[in-house]
């Protein structure tokens, strides 16, 4: 569960509360080397924000070969990065949201697109080996069905011929230290778009106190402009560093930047948020974050700004 | 009278005395805290499971998630006392190489992003103990406090380094 108070879209002062969602996980063992995940999800706002209010937000069977070999085959999430496979794990996460530049810029400016979806339809290889007595190393290959030409998720509808693929490799130097590596090629349904293909870096730094977390992604996407084909690149970032105090309270600070196709004049966004985390039980988090957005106005040009303040509780079950 | 006190002398056997008196509740303070800090561990599994010996890797990878099949065949699933007890602190600490608020947040993010089952956790040995004989793949952690019941087994781990 968890409620934002941000202010509204017309940047006026709004405060609400309710429950946003709430999602039901369930993860069933079906013998020895096979089990079925469901994480059906529901949207307090979904109806009037246009979105479906219950969804399947991930569903799919697993087959383990070995620890090495492991195959899944439905709905899962985008194996891209350090955040996307817990973008619906409040829990889990140290923000009160995770660092969307990377995820899902056009959420910050509608001149940037999605680096890839959240989730994908189809199967996906996955597995890790241990080497060298405590590095390992993980991979993941995903062939999904790709976006369609708003470049926006529900790409599973009917006659969605694009394909997908995603990969994504990993390596723990030891048990503080990690890199890796995303890649996610696209050839886009439709006439408006081409291909599609974002590369991503990440690093990260598990301390037991201290934490550092930064990724890096760049993307060309070919786009189709009155019988020319125009190649976009976009670029976002972010870097997050957290210190646990008394093993319960983290605070944190994180500093996003998007750059989205360059139009002919200077279009970045910057994101400096601060927060923190405390753990008041096993199950039960309170967070809060403060964030500030800066940025051009395309339709005037002009710079603009506002201030977010969102609190957050969570409690699992 | 206080100033009669002071300039009192103190006799010698009663200074030795509360010197030996020190000492002792030094050595008895520094033994207890070395024994609360190096609590005893065991890898317990049903006597029907196939596995008799383990690496001290093998059992990290286990409470990890990252080792869930047994030579191909056997799900491995991991369980283990509550993480308010000192000696799954320690082992979760000292083993693990993370601390308890890590751990459940390496554990939160396998659960969420549907990669892995969390370990379960009892709030008492006996509870511990009835679900290790009824699943021939789960590996279990005790202290040993109580005796182990016939049908289970405690595992041999290599480079073990706990008393």
């Amino acid at each position: 569960m968890h409620r934002d108070f941000r202010p509204s879209d017309t940047l006026e002062s709004r405060l609400e509360w309710g429950i946003e969602d709430w999602d039901l996980l369930l993860n069933l063992e079906m013998g020895e080397h096979t089990r079925l995940t469901t994480n059906v999800s529901w949207n307090a706002q979904g109806e009037a924000a246009s979105k479906e209010q219950f969804r399947l937000t991930y569903g799919f069977i697993e087959h383990a070969f070995a620890d090495p070999i492991k195959l899944r085959l439905g709905k899962f999430f985008i194996p891209f990065g350090a955040q996307n496979m817990l973008r619906r794990a409040g829990l889990a996460t140290l923000g009160v949201g995770i660092p969307q530049s990377t995820l899902h810029p056009d959420l910050y400016t509608n001149q940037a697109f999605k680096f890839f979806p959240a989730s994908g339809q189809g199967a996906l290889l996955q597995g890790e080996t241990f080497f060298d007595n405590n590095k390992i190393f993980e991979y993941s290959i995903a062939l999904t069905l790709g976006f369609q030409d708003s470049l926006k998720e529900g790409n599973n509808r009917d006659g969605n011929d694009a394909k997908a693929i995603t990969t994504r490799l990993r390596l723990d130097f030891n048990q503080y230290w990690r890199a890796e590596k995303s890649f996610y090629f696209d050839w886009v349904a439709g006439p408006l778009y081409g291909m599609l293909f974002s590369d991503g870096y990440g690093l990260a730094y598990n301390g037991n106190k201290l934490n550092f977390q930064a990724e890096y992604v760049t993307a060309q996407l070919e786009k189709n402009e009155e019988g020319e084909k125009q190649k976009l690149s976009q670029q976002a970032a972010y870097m997050q560093s957290s210190l646990t105090l008394g093993g319960f309270f983290t605070p944190y600070l994180r500093f996003e930047w998007v750059d989205p196709p360059n139009r002919g004049y200077q279009n970045s966004l910057f994101v400096p948020a601060f927060g923190f985390q405390w753990d008041i039980g096993a199950w039960y988090i309170l967070k809060s974050e403060v964030s500030h957005f800066s940025y051009l106005e395309e339709s005037t040009r002009s710079a603009s700004s506002y201030t977010r303040f969102r609190f957050l509780f969570l409690a699992g079950f | 009278m206080l100033g009669r006190l002071i300039q009192t002398p103190i006799p010698k056997r009663a200074v030795h005395l509360c010197c030996t008196l020190l000492i002792c509740i030094c050595v008895l303070v520094v033994s207890a805290k070395a024994q609360e800090a190096t609590p005893r561990l065991m890898v317990v599994v049903s006597r029907e499971s196939p596995i008799i010996t383990l690496s001290s890797q093998d059992v990290s990878l286990i409470y990890l998630g990252k080792k869930t099949l047994w030579e191909g065949d056997l799900r491995l699933s991991p369980a283990l006392l509550r993480e308010s007890h000192p000696a799954m602190q320690y082992f979760i600490e000292k083993k693990l190489g993370k601390s308890v608020g890590q751990f459940r947040a390496y554990w939160r993010k396998l659960l969420f992003s549907g990669s892995g089952t969390v370990p379960k956790s009892f709030r008492r040995e006996e509870e511990l103990f009835q679900y290790l004989e009824n699943n021939p793949g789960a590996v279990g952690l005790c202290t040993g406090e109580i005796p182990l019941p016939p049908h289970l087994k405690e595992l041999t781990i290599e480079d073990w380094k706990v008393p």
